[in-house]
């Protein structure tokens, strides 16, 4: 891949960045000058495209100095395109203007605050050689308009593959006791001979068409990520294809060979602390907590010189134990910077049995589930403490709020 | 990147897509190979086949149940004991709430078998548990 100087011409407006990717807004059309020696010297351009359809009826067509390279609907959300730049000998002249062109915009009723024409968001660009890459990137997209198709069209055996793959990369955990909301002994034994199967950026290849087909892959190891051997070419391996990963870590593993590896990848790390003082945390996982904060601020201070794709989401599962830490985490997250405190919700297990002396304080599960009033009352305080230390919230109870629709009695 | 058929039917330009989509639409584009088991969505349990056997378990019969049942506007009964999930939340919420029951937890069990439980070192729950769920597999694979 490289980074390529690209000169934003025509139609552009200037550089923003929306907690996910720099970027610039187009309007409906837009040219960008590329330099002529990576047209001559590459044979495919890749770049990133946050679209706001998320019915595919948004295309962008691409024309290189007048020649038509491509057309293609686009995904909603951020995806990562490949285009062929053409026969090089018909590149050698030199043509260096590529136009963009919206098939249309995002309508202006979505975006009343703001009076500018708004098509799409261009992030970055860079130009590669990789066939491979350029193929995959052509089968992904291909699967994912025929996947949207049959979830339209209601059909339940599907031609298509998943666009969000969920992956297990490690099964061992480095917290021990493991933390005590942790169902570990309960996984582990539903797990069986699998605690210690092997899953490295291999394994993700050997899904064939369910790993080309993922825009993104989630990791939902019974166990700590960081900690798999693999770890730094698992991430390189969704990188070349153009995948974000989401990975959920303790925080108690970051070394430099970790760190190293996160920073400058499309990763969202969702690191769950849950606590902003060390007797919270003691009461949760361990002692600890006076390594975690100087780590996470390394993090930050590395991801940042690599380019800040890498984004840090603070979780939090409010539960009895932790809610006086509210605020605390906020001003925690300001301080390192993270790029979102996300609000997840405890595990409702039923009548879950697990109890646990921890920290001093007796923790029991069914306990701690805060009923539905106390946790409307967080989410309130998390309005205003967003406002005042300008932490962005990603609430996990809206899951499934994006559409209209709504179950019916069964 | 080219031969994208899109749906023809997509005519107004100021519809950004959203209608007409399933209430959740994990089953279509999600899928998690885990240790543990295959899970149609990171919100699921139990398991519905075995790590080693993702490739089939994409259209197996119990996912695509559960992708008819939401079709159909409708939790079905696999949705229904994933109880961590967020929709499945807000529908048992709503119920509880037209009954009048605040709680969103199932019913206890009964305390003179709970006290057996404790007084056989837990086992019987053991088995319980066991079985359900060697009956849950038989009844998905």
């Amino acid at each position: 891949m490289v980074e390529s100087n690209i000169e934003y011409g025509e139609g552009f407006y200037g550089p923003e960045d929306d907690r996910m990717l720099p970027f610039r807004w187009m309007q409906k059309k837009a040219s960008v000058i590329l330099p002529a020696k990576d047209i001559h010297e590459h044979q495919f351009l890749s770049l990133w495209i946050f679209s706001n359809f998320a019915n595919y009826s948004q295309k962008i067509a691409l024309t290189l100095d007048g020649r038509s390279l491509d057309e293609f609907p686009l995904i909603f959300g951020w995806a990562s395109y490949s285009v062929h730049l053409g026969q090089r000998e018909t590149r050698e002249k030199g043509p260096d203007r590529l136009e963009l062109t919206l098939n249309k915009v995002f309508p202006a009723k979505y975006h009343q605050g703001d009076g500018r024409e708004l098509g799409v968001r261009i992030g970055p660009m860079a130009f590669h050689d990789d066939a491979v890459k350029h193929r995959d990137a052509e089968y992904f997209l291909k699967n994912a308009v025929l996947n949207d198709r049959e979830m339209r069209q209601r059909k339940t055996s599907l031609e298509s593959y998943p666009t969000n793959l969920g992956v297990d990369i490690w099964g061992r955990c480095n917290i021990k006791p493991h933390c005590v909301y942790c169902t570990w002994d309960m996984m582990k034994v539903l797990e069986g001979d699998n605690v210690d199967a092997v899953v490295d950026d291999r394994t993700l290849e050997s899904y064939g068409p369910f790993f080309k087909s993922a825009r993104q892959l989630v990791n939902c190891s019974i166990g700590e990520p960081l900690l798999s051997p693999r770890f730094e070419e698992i991430l390189d391996l969704c990188q070349r294809h153009g995948k974000t990963v989401e990975i959920a870590t303790n925080g108690q593993a970051f070394t430099p060979r970790t760190i190293r590896a996160l920073a400058g990848k499309p990763v969202r790390l969702y690191v769950s602390l849950d606590a902003a003082t060390k007797e919270t945390y003691a009461k949760i996982r361990n002692e600890k907590w006076d390594e975690i904060v100087p780590n996470l601020m390394l993090l930050n201070e590395e991801r940042k010189k690599a380019g800040n794709l890498l984004k840090i989401y603070m979780v939090f599962i409010p539960m009895k134990v932790n809610r006086g830490d509210l605020e605390a985490y906020f001003q925690l997250c300001r301080k390192i910077e993270a790029d979102s405190l996300v609000l997840r919700p405890l595990l409702n297990l039923g009548n879950p049995k697990i109890e646990e002396d921890r920290g001093g304080y007796h923790f029991n599960y069914k306990d701690e589930m805060l009923k539905w009033e106390e946790l409307q009352e967080i989410f309130r305080l998390c309005e205003v403490y967003s406002k005042t230390y300008g932490v962005f919230v990603y609430n996990q109870f809206d899951f499934g709020l994006e559409t209209q629709a709504r179950p019916e009695a069964s | 990147m080219t031969e994208h058929s899109v749906p023809a039917s997509i005519d107004d330009p100021e519809d950004l897509g959203f209608s007409g989509l399933p209430f959740c639409r994990e089953p279509w584009e999600s899928f998690y190979i885990l240790r543990r088991g295959i899970l149609p969505c990171c919100h699921g349990n139990p398991i519905i086949a075995p790590m080693t056997d993702w490739e089939a378990a994409w259209n197996s019969p119990p996912i695509q149940e559960i992708r008819d049942h939401i079709i159909r506007g409708k939790l079905s009964p696999y949705c229904l004991v994933s109880l961590g999930c967020p929709i499945v939340q807000r529908y048992l919420r709503q119920k509880n709430k037209e009954k009048g029951d605040g709680t969103i937890l199932p019913p206890r069990r009964s305390r003179i078998l709970l006290a057996v439980n404790r007084v056989l070192f837990r086992i019987p729950g053991k088995i319980y548990r066991a079985l359900r769920d060697r009956r849950m597999r038989r009844k998905y694979s």
